[in-house]
């Protein structure tokens, strides 16, 4: 890790890493969503505003980020070369450092890095979550992951990892994490508890992925994770300037409603206090998503729920947002993937079309995409799973049955082909493509 | 409020626990427990302080290994004593003269640690030592030694220090700082006087740990295991059995059960009473009368007992055992077979297997979820053992841990741990017993069960039990008796200021709360007016702070003292006599052999040996010096069986 000594990574800007090979990284949803907002100028203080993420979550995935060799730290002053930066922009990010809110216990004396504080503050944060999110598993996490996702939050967490040192409030704070984690455990380690836990409190749905947990910045990614990289690419200088004037106004009003909830919400401090700072949030979830921003609108839903986990307003406003959120993200996966078509890798192409239609599984055009380009790469079984739900889901679009048809040709199954493809004809009998076709294989078949 | 099921604090006097009020060290919160300096203080050691034998060990670039005595041997008897001539000796030097000074030789003070006088265990101790024991100024136990009285956590403070000596010359380097082991069964007293040994010793003592929980650490450590195993300790004085879970470089510890009068010397008095009842049938005299009779048989029966793992029979021969005065005396001569001594102790082993189901319940396993069992302690070497645990857990016992040093090597491992804020591994320990208070009726209400994984805290609301109860009275227990009397006194404190209201309606809500380091931490608090008084429990080993820091200046004066004497002096003095010796015959042999082939090899050889032993003599050099031993000694063996076999 870069030496950063006891300067705030905040006051940095992330750079993404030239060499970095994005394609080959298991990089999960969230990570991706940062990546597209990392352009070498906006220090990680900003990003939290424009990707309204708390600052521990960015700081701890862009710290491991830096560690799988994606991003790099820039000082503030001294950005990429090359790379104008706007006077706009600079000015922004002043306004933004002066008001970047600091927990005193940032500043205590005490014998933990400032890194070390900002884990353990957010693991302290996330206490107020269920115990999924505490744990940062999914409602069909086996035993085995259950107790893999408490030990790996114990070790991180555990007092014994600091031991001898001066920790001064942290102390207090690291055994009460260790407790809460120990709780999550303990609950969702009996079958028992764990049935009656998950009746009150549901698991997290979000992107059929696991939360990202108490330990996030030390669990290896999840598997199954999720891929979405959009990189701004040849944009003009004039573009650049716009998008960042854009961005700086964005950002000033975020920090207003910001400061509007924060003086509302110390006002009420006592009962009602958290259920305004719901109503707070969800209003700005909502001018998020007026202004297009929809990962930012479901971030701030998600808040709100944490803050009023009774309000139906805000569990819907969530299931929608993050339904539009995942049609998006799996827009930017097809599009990475219609980039993969365009430079002849098809195997990426098949990947990245499967991946979108699992994201949105009533798309049955991902699924048709997938299909001919995992047929293309010689994947014909998986090919042939796509097709076969693409006409499933879609059972009257031609070209589910046509994408069936070609991967069954392949197979050497041509009567079943013959089928597929007559069906297809009967649902739109104009497409030449389709008659020609059905000729060559009754041809074959004879 | 499901908690508010409460039985009633009951405002009783201490009756039934003895004058302790100033003996338990019941300290302000605000103070606070004076957290472990950590400064440059050397290097780090675990140690294994065992009832019979103790280890220590050291983890450097290579991991975690055994650190030898100057002597070359791996463990050490825990034996203390002071000869005729005032000499404190510690080690095999004071186990060897154990027989001729049975009186100021002490052994198995383990068994006594942190135990009060009139406890049943050492009452039954005192018929059972060959020296003296009488009751301490803090209801604790002392014992007497070359006409001095010691305190318990003295005595293995002197065992603890010999360690250190063994770890500082090895390594060359100061040692400050050390994690000690510990029975998984010892209460909170037991472990404090562990600790306060240690401070005697002048170390600084990072953590005491669980023995069989630092043999899974030995076991697993580093080698990226996912599995549960159970660690079968029998060793010298106690038996203890744990059940962990590994995985992810954490090591859980699920449950622990043990016995802390089961152990090897148990399996020696079975022997010894046996041979005893015999000799009473034969010559109708009771051997116990003499102390000195009692040790030879002692460590006759230890011999037997060790060489029955191999062997198939072996014979006991005490000669002289008993004097009729007049020039006659009579002998003993036994003859025990294998067969016949798992019949003297099959019900002590029987006895490790109910404790062994009774953990496995406790973590909620059943047998076949054990991957392995690991063998720890002297006593897991008899084969009728390993035959038991293996019947029992139906897998035989994993090789490779070395039963004798597996837990100072763990220990070593958790105090190189600690001490470099290790991220890759991590114990979880737990809480060894019940942790609660006493309520109406001498009832003991557990607040925090054992087996609780630490740090935790627990909370229960208690209501009063008379009408207008001005003040409630909160003892600290720990045990695993319903009856608050059997059950170990930790601390005591009065919340008081109570409404004067009818019983049951004044509330109280009672927090327990155990840091990572195994202090507790007790609150109480009276729901209605916020009112609350709160201590920190810190267990008593039976001295007090005075007492432990006036015997750690002592003790440090002994050191001075004992670092231009002691063992170098014994040493230097062997190689002396040896040196003499040879000078007496060299010149005879020279002779003899001289014009041979080999004789002049040999020859060659034995003076350099001589010379080296020469130099290593002015060099003060003590390694050197032991070193020298063993070369001087075949030397000598070989120029006495020239001159007697080829002279004259």
């Amino acid at each position: 890790m870069v030496e950063l000594g006891r300067e705030s990574l905040l006051t940095l800007a992330p750079v993404l890493r030239a060499d970095s090979d994005l394609k080959s990284l298991q990089l999960n949803a969230q990570e991706g969503f940062i990546i597209s907002q990392v352009d070498g100028l906006t220090p990680a203080g900003v990003l939290c505003d424009l990707l309204a993420m708390d600052e521990t979550t960015l700081i701890i995935a862009l710290l491991r980020l830096e560690k799988l060799g994606v991003v790099r730290w820039a000082r503030r002053n001294t950005g990429p070369k090359g790379v104008r930066q706007s006077a706009d922009d600079t000015a922004a990010q002043r306004v933004i450092a002066d008001s970047v809110a600091e927990d005193p216990a940032l500043t205590e004396a005490c014998d933990l890095s400032r890194d070390e504080r900002l884990l353990i503050l957010k693991a302290e944060g996330s206490l107020a979550g269920t115990h999924w999110e505490v744990l940062g598993i999914g409602g069909d996490a086996t035993g085995a992951e259950v107790k893999r996702a408490y030990f790996v939050a114990s070790k991180s967490f555990h007092p014994d990892r600091f031991f001898g040192r001066d920790l001064g409030s942290f102390r207090g704070r690291l055994d009460k994490i260790f407790r809460g984690v120990k709780l999550a455990y303990d609950t969702l380690s009996r079958e028992e508890s764990r049935k009656s836990y998950h009746a009150a409190h549901p698991p997290p749905v979000e992107l059929n992925q696991k939360s990202e947990g108490i330990s996030g910045a030390v669990q290896s990614p999840a598997p199954s994770s999720t891929r979405a990289t959009t990189v701004p690419r040849g944009e003009s200088a004039d573009d650049k300037a716009a998008r960042l004037e854009k961005r700086r106004q964005q950002i000033l009003e975020e920090r207003r409603s910001k400061r509007l909830s924060k003086h509302a919400s110390s006002a009420g401090q006592a009962a009602g206090g958290r259920k305004r700072k719901a109503e707070e949030i969800y209003q700005l979830g909502l001018a998020q998503l007026n202004r297009g921003n929809v990962f930012a609108a479901v971030a701030s839903f998600k808040l709100a729920m944490t803050y009023d986990e009774t309000n139906e307003r805000y569990q819907n406003a969530f299931a929608e947002a993050n339904g539009g959120a995942l049609l998006e993200r799996a827009r930017q996966v097809a599009g990475e993937a219609e980039d993969a078509v365009a430079s002849g890798k098809s195997g990426d192409a098949g990947r990245l079309f499967s991946r979108a239609f699992e994201m949105v599984p009533h798309r049955a055009e991902y699924a048709v995409r997938a299909a001919e380009q995992l047929l293309a790469a010689g994947k014909t079984s998986e090919a042939l799973r796509f097709a076969t739900q693409a006409v499933e889901v879609s059972p009257n679009r031609p070209s589910a049955h046509v994408a069936k048809a070609a991967v069954l040709e392949n197979t050497g199954d041509l009567r079943a082909a013959l089928v597929a493809l007559e069906k297809a004809q009967t649902l739109d009998a104009s497409d030449s493509h389709v008659t020609k076709s059905i000729k060559r294989l009754m041809k074959r078949l004879r | 409020m499901g908690a508010l099921t409460a039985g009633a604090v009951c405002p009783m006097p201490t009756a039934g626990f003895g004058n302790l009020e100033g003996l338990s060290r019941v300290r302000a919160a605000l103070m606070g427990p004076s957290g472990p300096d950590v400064g440059n203080m050397g290097k780090v050691i675990g140690i294994d302080l065992g009832t019979t034998n103790s280890c220590v060990a050291i983890v450097d670039h290579d991991g975690p290994r055994v650190i030898p005595s100057r002597t070359g041997q791996h463990t050490m008897p825990s034996v203390v004593a002071i000869t005729e001539s005032g000499k404190q000796l510690v080690g095999h030097l004071a186990k060897r003269q154990a027989i001729t000074n049975p009186r100021n030789t002490i052994y198995g003070a383990k068994r006594l640690i942190g135990r009060r006088w009139d406890s049943r265990d050492v009452q039954k101790s005192i018929s059972l030592v060959s020296f003296d024991m009488s009751k301490g100024p803090h209801d604790d136990v002392r014992l007497s030694m070359g006409g001095k009285e010691y305190a318990i956590p003295e005595i293995s403070s002197l065992v603890l220090h010999e360690m250190r000596v063994v770890a500082e010359e090895n390594l060359g380097e100061s040692v400050g700082q050390a994690v000690i082991t510990v029975p998984a069964y010892f209460n909170d007293n037991q472990r404090q006087a562990t600790k306060d040994a240690g401070r005697i010793a002048g170390l600084d003592v990072l953590r005491i740990i669980n023995e069989p929980t630092a043999a899974a650490l030995a076991y697993g450590y580093g080698k990226g295991l996912e599995q549960k195993v159970a660690i079968y300790d029998l060793g010298g004085g106690t038996f203890d059995i744990s059940i962990l879970e590994i995985g992810q470089g954490v090591f859980e510890v699920l449950s622990t059960g043990g016995d802390t009068f089961l152990g090897g010397e148990d399996f020696d008095e079975r022997i010894i009473a046996w041979l005893i009842e015999d000799f009473q049938g034969q010559h109708g005299i009771d051997l116990r009368q003499d102390k000195m009779a009692v040790q030879r048989l002692r460590d006759a029966a230890e011999k037997a007992k060790i060489e029955l793992s191999s062997l198939n029979e072996v014979d006991i021969n005490l000669p002289f055992i008993f004097s009729k005065g007049k020039g006659e005396a009579l002998h003993l001569q036994k003859q025990l077979t294998r067969a016949a001594l798992d019949g003297l102790v099959g019900d002590l082993i029987e006895r490790t297997v109910a404790i062994c189901e009774q953990a496995l319940d406790d973590a909620g396993m059943k047998k076949s979820d054990i991957a392995a069992v690991i063998l720890v302690g002297g006593m897991t070497r008899m084969p009728r053992v390993q035959r038991t645990v293996n019947d029992f857990f139906g897998i035989p016992p994993s090789k490779g841990v070395h039963p004798d040093e597996v837990v100072a090597c763990g220990a070593a491992i958790q105090a190189h741990l600690l001490s470099t804020g290790s991220i890759d591994t991590l114990l979880l320990d737990v809480t060894p017993h019940h942790l609660g208070i006493m309520v109406a009726g001498g009832l003991f209400d557990v607040i925090i069960h054992k087996d609780t994984t630490i740090p935790t805290s627990a909370t229960k609301v208690f209501t009063t039990v008379r009408d207008g109860q001005p003040q409630v009275r909160i003892m600290v227990l720990q045990g695993e008796s319903s009856q608050a009397e059997e059950n170990e006194l930790l601390g005591e404190f009065v919340l008081d200021g109570l409404r004067a209201a009818p019983r049951g309606e004044v509330r109280v809500e009672v927090t327990f709360d155990i840091t990572a380091d195994g202090i507790v931490g007790v609150s109480a608090k009276d729901v209605e007016t916020g009112r609350e008084q709160t201590i920190m429990v810190t267990a008593s080993s039976g001295l007090t702070e005075d007492e432990i820091r006036e015997m750690a200046a002592r003790n440090q004066d002994f050191l001075v003292k004992s670092d231009s004497a002691g063992g170098n002096d014994e040493v230097r003095q062997k190689v002396q006599n040896l040196l003499n010796e040879i000078d007496k015959f060299l010149p005879q042999a020279r002779p003899i052999i001289d014009g041979t082939d080999f004789g002049v090899d040999a020859l060659n050889k034995a003076e350099q040996t001589l010379e080296r032993a020469r130099h290593a003599m002015l060099q003060k050099d003590t390694k050197e010096l032991s070193d020298c031993i063993k070369p001087l000694e075949r030397t000598l063996s070989l120029l006495n069986n020239v001159i007697q076999k080829l002279g004259g």
